[in-house]
């Protein structure tokens, strides 16, 4: 199998939940397309350095996290630029919305390494397994990650503020 | 039903989506710290199932879709970004020439304006010494 191939094979495993990580983590929905695409392209661009191939889906996931970072900057540094409503066009126009963006709004609130464990696990249906090779940390420590994450969202829904129904 | 477990029954609807007893229910109807962590509770797993339909929905229309169109749009960002950097070097050294051209252009212009009045001002000395002959022989 050459690099092309493999890549693909890559690619076409992960797309959905790269999709998934970027959206839950409140990336406007214009830009998903772009930043995943952005993630593959720097992947391609730096195959190279790849040293592993087993390790392929966590090395993709580390790009995925720092484009998600410098993504962030950018709106934080351009927010003048859009509007409130341009800013969260997909979820704020659409008044059926509420439950999304609480949600989106606790996950923000997540520690990294939770938020990472949770999304993986809860929106993307991964198993825990699945998500420690994806981290590249080991099951016992998913483990741990993931139930904290728990907690730390119960803490959170047991918050009074919250509620507003 | 104690408060413990009725905590621990919402926890199970929540991230184990299982449901709740009718015992619970009521437990959660009269007690209002319980009702909030419920009322939160469901809204926190709608919100889950929106986010899971929002990914489904999403398409991907520029991706890696098929194998037979599997890296085309990744050669073609490649060039795209490739002609992008050579466009900006060759802008940016356009520039610079042009500085160092206008730089050489005054510089140069300022020292013949320089060699100029050097010239005028001996010249104009010259001419004075001559009128000054002039001058001496008029008055004889």
């Amino acid at each position: 199998m050459d690099d092309r191939d493999f890549f693909s094979k890559v690619f076409l495993e992960m797309k959905g939940m790269l999709t998934g990580y970027f959206l839950s983590n409140k990336v406007r929905f214009q830009d998903v397309e772009d930043v995943v695409n952005e993630v593959f392209f720097l992947a391609w661009k730096y195959k190279n350095t790849l040293r592993d191939k087993l390790k392929v889906r966590s090395w993709i996931f580390s790009i995925a996290k720092n484009v998600l970072k410098v993504y962030k900057n950018n709106i934080k540094k351009h927010k003048s630029r859009f509007s409130e409503v341009d800013g969260d066009l997909f979820y704020s126009n659409n008044p059926n919305d509420e439950d999304l963006s609480f949600v989106l709004e606790l996950i923000e609130k997540l520690p990294d390494k939770y938020r990472d464990v949770f999304i993986l696990f809860y929106i993307e249906d991964k198993s825990v397994k699945e998500i420690s090779e994806i981290l590249n940390i080991s099951e016992s420590n998913c483990k741990i990650r993931l139930m904290r994450a728990r907690e730390k969202l119960r803490s959170m829904l047991e918050n009074n503020d919250l509620y507003s129904g | 039903m104690e408060h413990k477990d009725v905590i621990k029954a919402i926890d199970g609807f929540v991230f184990e989506g299982k449901e709740l007893d009718k015992e619970v229910e009521l437990h959660i109807l009269s007690c209002g710290k319980c009702r909030v962590y419920f009322e939160n509770s469901k809204r926190f797993v709608s919100g889950i199932e929106k986010l899971k339909k929002v990914k489904k929905v999403f398409d991907l229309k520029k991706s890696v879709d098929s194998y037979t169109s599997r890296f085309s749009w990744i050669q073609k960002e490649i060039k795209k970004r490739w002609l992008r950097r050579i466009i900006i070097s060759f802008l940016g050294g356009l520039i610079i020439v042009f500085s160092v051209i206008t730089f050489l252009y005054y510089y140069n212009s300022s020292y013949i304006s320089d060699e100029l009045t050097m010239e005028l001002m001996l010249m104009e000395d010259y001419v004075s010494y001559i009128y000054s002959f002039d001058e001496v022989d008029v008055g004889y």
